[in-house]
Parts: C-alpha cells; sequence; structure tokens
C-alpha cells in the first residue's frame, strides 16, 4: 500500500484512501501492458445533432493531482487540485466552443444525500463503467469476449434525468489523476538508473467520455496514461485537455 | 562504480534535502472560510487538559517523550490547502461525499441525533468539526479521518452496553482527531518510505542486495510503534472526556474486556484478529484504561452510564444488528457474543432466538469440522429447542416463528410448520417475505418420508 493516511479506528480496519489503491494498480497495469499511446473509442465520429444548436453538460470533474515522493508514495495536493479543476473546465469548455458545441455546467442537487436519487447513482455508475472501460478497452489482458471488436458500453436510459435538467444532448464525463515527481523522487530515479534500474516518475492518466443523454449509451471515450503533462498552471493545461479530448466527435 | 559512488552523494544529499522540507505545519484557516489565523496556537487549551496529560505521560510513547510536537487542531478550522495536511483533507472530503451516499449508511433520525449529542458533549468547542455516519458494518469498529469524518459500525452498537461505552469509543476516536493523528501517520509513512528507498538504493550500490528485505522489516516495525502511540494518545484523552462529562470511567476498559472475551476467550493470543498487532494489546489497554479510571474517578465517585435513555434509544435496533452478525458464518464467535449479550442483560426469549438462529443455519450450512448429517441433525433439534424456548415468553421475536416454521419444515414436520408459519403472518402480515410463506403455507403437502 503505497498510501494510506487512515486513521485507526478503535479496533481493527483503516479507512483506505477510496481512489488511490485501485488507480495505482490500474496505472500500472497500464503501463506494464500497454504502450503509453493514446487512441480514443467512438461509435461514431459525428455528434447527432437535432437543431442547428446542441448542448453539452459539463459533470463534476474528479481530479486529484498529488506529488510522488522519493519513497514512491503520493501526497495529495488540495490547491494544485483545485486550481486544475477550474483550469480543466476553463479548457474543456473553450474545446467545446471550437466543436460548435454550447457547454452547460453540471451542478448537483444541493444536499442531495437520497442513495436512491438517479442523479447520484448515475454518477456512481459512470465512475464503475468508466474504470471498467478503461481496463477492458485498453488492456489487451483484460478484453472482454463478449465486447470484442465493438464498443458498446451504456449507463442506461436513465441518463435523461440530466438531459431533462439542463436541457441538453450529450453529458461529458472526465476523471483525472495527475503525479509530480519530487525533488527526491528525481534524485532516486536518477541514482536508480545510475544502477541500471528503471523507477516511474510522475503520471498523468485519467479517462474522458461522452454520453448520449437520450439512450444512456457512451459514443465517445478516451483514456490519458502517460508520463508527460501538467496542470498546475492555466498556461499548460490546454496542452493536457486536447490530448484527453483527441478524436472527439465533430 | 566510481561513477555511481559520485552520484550516490548527488542523491543523498537531494533525499536529505527533501527530508528537510518535511516540517510540520501549523497553518489554519477558518473552516467557513471567514478569517483565517496562521502559525497561531490559541486553542490548545480548548479542551484544557490534554497538553499537560500528554507530558504527564510520556511513558506511553515507544518513541520518546513529546515524539510528534505536532499541535492539537483548533476548533473551526482546516488546514491551509498548499499544506501536505491539506491535500489529505482534500482526499478524504471526497471520501466523505461518497459516504454520504453509502448503501450501508443507516439513515435514521432519532438514532443519529443520539450519537450526534455524545459526540457534541464530549468534543465541546469541535462538535461542528466532526461529522457521524452510522454504518451497517457486522464488526467492532468506529473510525475516524483526519478531516472530522466519523463512522460508527453497527457491530459496535450491537456490542455496545450502555451510553457510557459508546461515549469511551467516541472519545478515543474525537482524539484522534484533535491530535491530528492522520496526518501523523501519513508523514511518517512517507519519511519512512523515502528513507527505506534510499536505504536499498544505498545498498544496492554497495552489493547488499537484502537490503530491501530488512528495510522492510524495520519499516513495518516502526510505523506500528506509531500507530500503537496514537492509539495509546487517543485512550487517554477518551477517558479524560469521559470523566470530564461525567461518565463512568470503568466502561472504557470493559469495551476491551469485552473484545478480549469476545477473540480470545482461553487467554490465548489468537490470531484470528489483526488489530493485535497494529494496537497496544487489548489487555495492556484495559489494565491502562482501569488503572486511569482509578485516578479520574474512584470509588464513590463514578460517574453514570445512563442505562435508560441507551435502552430506549439504541435497543430496538440490536436484534438487525445481531442478524447481521449471525449472517457472517462465524459461527462459535456468533455464540461467545450472545453469551455476552445475555449476561449483559439481554431479554431471554431474544437470546433464545439468536442462538436458534446460530444453530439453525449452521444446520444448513453443515460444519466441515464434524460428522455432518449427524450434526445437522442435532442443529436443527437444537434450534427447535431454542425457538420454542424463546416464544414461551411474550417479548420474543416475531421473526421466531418464521425460523420455528423453516426448521419443522426441513425435519418434514410441516403441520407444526404450518402452525409456526401462520403464527408469524399473524403477527407480521406485512413481512417482506409474507407472500412465500403464504405460499408455502399453501403448498406444503405430507410430511416427506
Amino acid at each position: 500500500m503505497l498510501f494510506d493516511p487512515g486513521i485507526k479506528g478503535v479496533a481493527m480496519t483503516f479507512i483506505h484512501h477510496k481512489n488511490i489503491g485501485p488507480m495505482i494498480f490500474l496505472i500500472t497495469a497500464v503501463f506494464a501492458l500497454s504502450a503509453c499511446q493514446t487512441a480514443a473509442v467512438y461509435t461514431s465520429d459525428i455528434l447527432k445533432r437535432p437543431d442547428a444548436s446542441i448542448k453539452v453538460v459539463v459533470m463534476p470533474i474528479d481530479i486529484e493531482l498529488s506529488e510522488l515522493n522519493a519513497g514512491g508514495s503520493l501526497t495529495t495536493r488540495a490547491d494544485w487540485s483545485e486550481a486544475a479543476r477550474g483550469y480543466m473546465e476553463t479548457e474543456l469548455n473553450a474545446f467545446l466552443a471550437t466543436k460548435n458545441v454550447s457547454s452547460a455546467k453540471y451542478v448537483p442537487l444541493t444536499d442531495n444525500v437520497d442513495p436512491h436519487s438517479k442523479e447520484v447513482q448515475l454518477s456512481k455508475l459512470f465512475g464503475t463503467v468508466g474504470t471498467a472501460i478503461s481496463i477492458h478497452q485498453y488492456i489487451p489482458a483484460y478484453n472482454l469476449p463478449t465486447k470484442a471488436n465493438q464498443f458498446d458500453w451504456s449507463l442506461g436510459p436513465d441518463v435523461k434525468v440530466i438531459a431533462d435538467r439542463y436541457d441538453a444532448d450529450y453529458a461529458l464525463f472526465t476523471y483525472i489523476r495527475d503525479s509530480y515527481t519530487t525533488a527526491g523522487r528525481a534524485a532516486v530515479i536518477i541514482f536508480a538508473a545510475i544502477l541500471g534500474a528503471g523507477v516511474q516518475g510522475g503520471q498523468q492518466y485519467g479517462y474522458a467520455s461522452l454520453v448520449d443523454l437520450r439512450s444512456g449509451e457512451i459514443v465517445w471515450f478516451n483514456r490519458l496514461a502517460r508520463g508527460t503533462g501538467d496542470l498546475r498552471t492555466g498556461a499548460r493545461a490546454s496542452e493536457t485537455v486536447d490530448a484527453l479530448m483527441i478524436e472527439f466527435p465533430k | 562504480m566510481l561513477f555511481a559512488r559520485r552520484f550516490s552523494v548527488f542523491a543523498i544529499s537531494a533525499l536529505l534535502l527533501s527530508g528537510c522540507q518535511t516540517t510540520v505545519e501549523n497553518k489554519w484557516v477558518s473552516a467557513n472560510n471567514t478569517a483565517s489565523s496562521t502559525n497561531e496556537n490559541s486553542t490548545d487549551t480548548a479542551i484544557s487538559n490534554i497538553p499537560a496529560l500528554i507530558i504527564d505521560r510520556e511513558e506511553m510513547y515507544e518513541v520518546g517523550r513529546d515524539p510528534y510536537a505536532y499541535r492539537s487542531i483548533p476548533p473551526n478550522s482546516r488546514p491551509v490547502s498548499s499544506s501536505t495536511e491539506g491535500g489529505l483533507w482534500y482526499a478524504f472530503d471526497k471520501a466523505e461525499d461518497k459516504s454520504r451516499t453509502a448503501g450501508n449508511l443507516i439513515r435514521d433520525d432519532e438514532l443519529q441525533s443520539y450519537l450526534d449529542g455524545i459526540v457534541c458533549k464530549l468534543s465541546g468547542p469541535y462538535c461542528g468539526d466532526i461529522r457521524v455516519y452510522i454504518q451497517e458494518v457486522p464488526a467492532f469498529n468506529a473510525t475516524m479521518a483526519p478531516n472530522g469524518m466519523m463512522s460508527i459500525w453497527s457491530g459496535f452498537i450491537l456490542r455496545a452496553q450502555n451510553e457510557a461505552q459508546l461515549a469511551a469509543v467516541i472519545g478515543h476516536e474525537i482524539g484522534h482527531y484533535i491530535r491530528r493523528h492522520g496526518i501523523q501517520r501519513l508523514e511518517d509513512k512517507v519519511a519512512k518510505s523515502d528513507f527505506g528507498v534510499f536505504v536499498t538504493l544505498v545498498g544496492a550500490a554497495m552489493g547488499v542486495p537484502v537490503a530491501g528485505d530488512i528495510v522492510g522489516l524495520l519499516f513495518a516495525g516502526s510505523i506500528l510503534s506509531f500507530s500503537r502511540d496514537n492509539e495509546r494518545e487517543a485512550d487517554l484523552i477518551g477517558i479524560h472526556l469521559l470523566a470530564k462529562n461525567g461518565y463512568d470511567t470503568r466502561e472504557a476498559a470493559k469495551v476491551w474486556q469485552q473484545i478480549i472475551s469476545e477473540n480470545d476467550p482461553d487467554g490465548e493470543s489468537s490470531s484470528t484478529t489483526t488489530f493485535l498487532g497494529t494496537h497496544p494489546s487489548s489487555a495492556e489497554r484495559q489494565e491502562t484504561l482501569s488503572q486511569l479510571a482509578n485516578e479520574l474517578q474512584g470509588e464513590g465517585k463514578w460517574g453514570k452510564v445512563y442505562q435508560e435513555r441507551f435502552n430506549a434509544i439504541v435497543g430496538p435496533w440490536k436484534q438487525r444488528f445481531m442478524e447481521d452478525d449471525i449472517r457472517l458464518g462465524k459461527w462459535d464467535e456468533t455464540l461467545r457474543l450472545i453469551e455476552i449479550l445475555e449476561e449483559s442483560g439481554t431479554p431471554n426469549s431474544h437470546i433464545a432466538f439468536y442462538r436458534g438462529e446460530v444453530y439453525r443455519k449452521r444446520g444448513q450450512e453443515g460444519d466441515s469440522e464434524a460428522d455432518e448429517a449427524e450434526n445437522q441433525k442435532d442443529d436443527v433439534d437444537r434450534a427447535i429447542a431454542e425457538f420454542k424456548k424463546a416464544i414461551s415468553d411474550n417479548t420474543s421475536i416475531a421473526n421466531t416463528y418464521r425460523s420455528l416454521g423453516l426448521s419443522y419444515q426441513s425435519k418434514g414436520m410441516n403441520a407444526e410448520a404450518k402452525r409456526a408459519f401462520i403464527a408469524f403472518l399473524e403477527r407480521v402480515p406485512n413481512a417482506k417475505d409474507a407472500k412465500m410463506i403464504k405460499y408455502m403455507i399453501d403448498t406444503m403437502g405430507a410430511p416427506i418420508s
């Protein structure tokens, strides 16, 4: 366990960080089993445009930026993460504008803690489906026989609740985990390289997904897994957004 | 190799320099972002006796006196977002968003406000900083996240015998929060894994391939001792909060006594519990807490346990949580727990129902260790005997009739099974499985030969 800041409870169990553990595994698996190239998957390279205007709801960006310490542990940086969310929002809106698409920012229903709420369930479902796609679509060893040569993932017709609330056609979901090499880690990398061993530096991992709000189908999906990219400054965030949104439908 | 050595100097320097940056930060902003104060430590005295307690009890630390030099978190504060601690809170704030809509969250206004009330009373000025989530998890635990998200597990509520025991554990968790054990653990871990990779690399450069293993052992050992110190500190704060609020301080030790009798009834160290290595031993904690209870209150000065209001609010939940525990299929542990509940005043009819359920389910699933067919038959008979005992009392749980019916049915005693099912439906006409029970009543034929 690389990152486990949880406090012991009175008896026996850690609170585990909810995302980092599986993600570390995933990142390692992704890097180990596939090259770091980016390739989007999609059902169609054009967007359905029922009328002249088309609207995409930008769902809350799930983002964490962290520092990669010498020993391989990660420490989340709240300030970087919060700023990066802002940069991502700006750049995503700018990107969508170039596609002639208007965008709306999704705002969660206030204090919605009803576990049966469709919107709550949809955001959880997307997390699960997004992770599944990034594993089964991108890592050859985990390809699913039933999904061979076809890309047919769906969140189901309940996505209509989002379509109705925003009068929108599509929803864009994004997930980013981005780590940055500290001075200590850089020293380890150099030293290990001299000894002939490879040690990983910071990585940018994430995915984006476009969901058709009439059918629930995921019409476009792309994954990022690379050792470059920088979301700490607004100036360089557009490069990450361009890489993330590659082959986005017209 | 010479080249490597030259660079090792550079690498070591870089590591040491990066080590220098990990000084403890104490920068806070007001939790509601209206005002900010930095590097001020005005409220260590908020729960005023805590610093003194810690200095007085340096023997409780395995790694030396005042080992952390961490200030307590001031009330109504959160760490600045540029700090490591701010990052830790950010991550846990996101985790908390998920907890709010978790499927196993128990949403009950009465139980919630009861537990919130205990938290508020104990934590005083920190009341607004701690949020309680009641989770249906059949294990004896409660947890505190660095950002003030406290989880109370149903398995603990089931085992608590009075309000003072609830307060003992809640006070312990509050101690983790106030003393910032989350950031302590994280920074300790980062520092030690940094040191670990450094030793490994230097070892590798010098041709010592086993260095990694040794480092691993040292690393694990020091993390555990660090954790044990945190637990002792939290125990100490917890029992002082009990005393300060008029609770009977003896109850803190009883919580540990119960863990011991449930997990290790013969006094032999059992390997079935994972907390033994990372926490001070239950026996040590029980002993220390008993001693503290005597110092803080003592004969004739014991506080209260608030049994009546505890029974009124928590009592009705115990059946559901006990049934969760039975579903785990850990028959021996569950039977011991039932014994403990029996000694602590749970109605006999309930105890008989729980025991019967364990026998009934064990009979269904079998016990691989023993002569199966014979044992299963015995278990069904044992279950029926317990259920009969349970329904001889008007305090019995309605589900007893359903379980009795199922047990008779498995023996082919259909007439008796029907009578029990009918009695069940009379008591719970709207049971979730009412339709299935009706169907069984209608279709049950002659005894299976």
